[in-house]
């Protein structure tokens, strides 16, 4: 059977559809609690009252477009994480370093030359970076030297590492870019 | 193909100086020739997945460095050995009860365990330090054979996020208060003699002169009780007396005099190791230690371990998500259904903080609506007139007189809109972490929209034994009998120019 309880209630009124056998007067006395029978005891399966159908106007929370997850995968797995050492220990090590200008007036056709290695803390990558002597397509200007890095030993954590060095011939001075990636070992991370 | 689950953070950074990005070498130039004479290193700026720039300092643990430190770990007899009792203390309260109705009916309970206190402190003297612990947990009432941790990490209160550890002293306490044993468990930290080899010893015993509480050990134990009438009884939803009266019966045993009336020695007591352990660490593993995995981080969870997940978890002990109760079942509350819901949120990125005395873990509970704020009572019921799901619910609204909802300093707030008629829930939850640099702690704030799967059932009022009656109205659970439901938040980020001053959470 489909009762419908209404509530004459001057601050409020709620509505339920529910399939009992309730016997409830169909008044109450404001201010008191209307007395029901129920001839046994159920739970139903409620719906809310859609907002706004009982009090136009009522107020109500108009969703907001979800954005989809972004997550990023790549394998094989590293036999180490490198995670962690990455927030930890960022620094490079330059362990061999030699540059050379045999330009002079007397021998303006001579070029210079560029030899960095360094090895990353985080990745354990070591590479060797090389410009000029005839070494791939390296770059200079606004007399900055940017030097082609190739990895001395294989990448042992798989970090897909890669370098981007630049050296300025005039201070001296040299800067570092590293991208990498680092993952867990058992690929479990969610 | 890449394996299920299986996810990779990409890093970048760049060479970090002082005026940008490009670093003075230290060359040393003839005319035509520039060579690096030593290795050089070059400390790098983190770009991505976070702006960082790495200040950790770890330190090494306490009394690594003490003279003779390795050649007096490994003394093991009572008289030499390294690890002694100096404090101890131990008493347990029972009470029996007495409840009075007027002046003829009373009811007598009891006895039960009113409290506790197991108070120790454990000096090594081959490294100079002492750990000092004091527990009052119902585990102690019977015998157990739990190990009590007796040491603080970096997480163990407001003052301790300083100082960055990935090894610490360790001291763990097994005490039966029945047979009178106290068993300690230290894990401490040496140099060799020439301080470049570090070993870490590991060494138990126990307390030779505890067992039977022998008075002859420095040990003094005693009992003693006291009583109290006409005090009001505790509420209970069954019966309540008039007033009550209590005996209590206090048992403790102490190293030397507990009250210092007799001016008796206490201690320390020395304790024979019957199993000791020790083992060489790599060279540099205090000065640059690899990170641990099971060191928990908060950078790393945050940024390093893919997209970072909250699971919203019915609360311990609750069996709904949201309740509504009939109309006007607390007399204190005006007639409107009053809906409240509570529920814990577990950040996978807070999720592995260490168990601490101030906290269990790193979970946020008691995230909701509570029922008996008078500002809120209808407001997150449809069909009232106080129905208002764009109220915003906010943290700050309920910590006050009830528990925080966390007892770590990492997290720190949580506000939210819900919208039960649907399930719409929006939710906003910030926390900081300065484990990699502690003067710049990253401050991530998280977002989340989206429609929980809850069932809502009507259940009727009914009388329930002791003349109450049934308060739910609508109860509204996770779908399919699941208790928690996991969302990916929207994380963003940014650097904090100052260090973040503690909150007090811990209420």
């Amino acid at each position: 059977m489909a009762l419908e309880l209404t509530f004459p209630r001057e601050s409020y009124q709620a509505r339920a559809a529910v399939f009992l056998d309730i016997k409830c007067p169909e008044t109450g006395k404001r201010g008191s609690t209307v007395p029901c029978s129920v001839t046994q005891p159920a739970m139903v399966k409620a719906q809310w009252i859609p907002r706004g159908a009982l009090f136009p106007g009522t107020h109500h929370l108009e969703p907001r477009p979800t954005l989809p997850p972004v997550t990023v995968g790549i394998s094989p797995p590293p036999s180490r994480d490198c995670s962690d050492v990455s927030f930890t220990y960022l620094y490079w090590t330059i362990h061999d370093f030699t540059y050379q200008d045999p330009r002079s007036w007397d021998n303006p056709a001579a070029t210079a030359s560029l030899n960095i290695s360094l090895t990353s803390r985080v990745t354990g990558v070591c590479v060797r970076c090389q410009w000029g002597q005839g070494v791939g397509v390296a770059e200079y200007s606004n007399n900055t030297m940017i030097p082609v890095c190739a990895p001395e030993v294989p990448d042992p954590l798989h970090s897909d590492s890669t370098f981007l060095l630049r050296f300025n011939t005039v201070a001296k001075t040299v800067s570092i870019e590293q991208r990498w990636v680092c993952g867990d070992t058992a690929g479990t991370y969610s | 193909m890449t394996p299920a689950g299986l996810i990779r953070t990409n890093f970048s950074a760049q060479s970090a100086a002082s005026n940008g990005h490009q670093v003075a070498l230290p060359l040393h130039c003839s005319s035509r020739l520039c060579i690096l004479d030593t290795p050089f290193r070059i400390d790098g700026w983190l770009t991505s997945p976070g702006s960082l720039s790495p200040s950790t300092k770890f330190q090494a643990p306490e009394g690594i460095s003490t003279p003779n430190c390795l050649a007096n770990s490994q003394l093991t007899t009572e008289y030499n050995s390294p690890l002694a009792i100096t404090r101890f203390m131990w008493q347990a309260t029972t009470a029996m009860e007495t409840m009075h109705f007027g002046n003829v009916t009373k009811i007598e309970s009891g006895p039960y365990t009113y409290n506790r206190t197991l108070v120790v402190q454990v000096l090594n003297r081959a490294a100079n330090s002492v750990a000092s612990c004091a527990f009052n947990d119902r585990e102690l009432d019977g015998q157990t054979a739990k190990w009590w941790p007796c040491f603080r990490d970096r997480a163990s209160s407001q003052e301790d996020h300083g100082s960055l550890l990935q090894r610490n002293i360790e001291t763990w306490i097994q005490f039966g208060a029945q047979a009178g044993q106290l068993r300690i468990n230290q894990t401490w930290y040496c140099n060799s003699d020439d301080g470049l080899t570090p070993y870490q010893i590991t060494a138990s015993g126990v307390a030779p002169h505890l067992a039977g509480w022998n008075p002859y050990s420095g040990i003094f134990c005693g009992n003693g009780s006291n009583s109290v009438s006409g005090m009001p009884c505790p509420r209970n939803p069954v019966i309540t007396g008039d007033s009550c009266d209590y005996v209590f019966s206090t048992q403790w045993c102490t190293l030397g005099d507990r009250d210092g009336y007799d001016n008796r020695p206490g201690g320390p007591l020395k304790i024979p190791l019957d199993d000791i352990d020790v083992v060489r660490l790599p060279t540099g593993e205090f000065t640059e230690p690899e990170p641990r995995p099971e060191v928990w981080s908060c950078t790393v969870a945050s940024l390093g371990r893919g997209p970072v997940k909250w699971t919203l978890q019915m609360s311990e002990g609750m069996d709904f998500f949201a309740q509504t109760d009939w109309f006007g079942l607390f007399s204190d509350m005006p007639e409107v259904m009053s809906t409240w819901f509570t529920f814990e949120l577990n950040n996978s990125a807070l999720a592995g903080f260490p168990p601490t005395m101030a906290s269990k873990d790193g979970i946020i509970r008691h995230v909701g609506v509570r029922e008996d704020i008078f500002d809120w009572i209808g407001v997150m019921t449809p069909g009232m007139r106080t129905f208002d799901p764009l109220r915003l619910v906010r943290h700050s609204d309920f910590g006050k007189g009830w528990a925080a909802g966390w007892k770590f300093y990492n997290a720190l707030d949580w506000n939210l809109r819900f919208d039960i008629s649907t399930g719409y829930m929006e939710l906003n939850h910030s926390w900081y972490c300065d484990d990699k640099n502690l003067d710049k702690p990253l401050v991530f704030n998280g977002t989340w929209n989206g429609y929980l799967p809850l069932d809502c059932m009507w259940e009727l009022p009914g009388p329930v034994t002791g003349g109450g009656v049934t308060r739910h109205g609508v109860k509204c659970q996770f779908s399919d009998g699941k208790r928690d439901f996991v969302v990916t938040p929207t994380v963003v980020h940014r650097v904090s120019e100052t260090k973040i001053p503690d909150r007090n959470v811990w209420a």
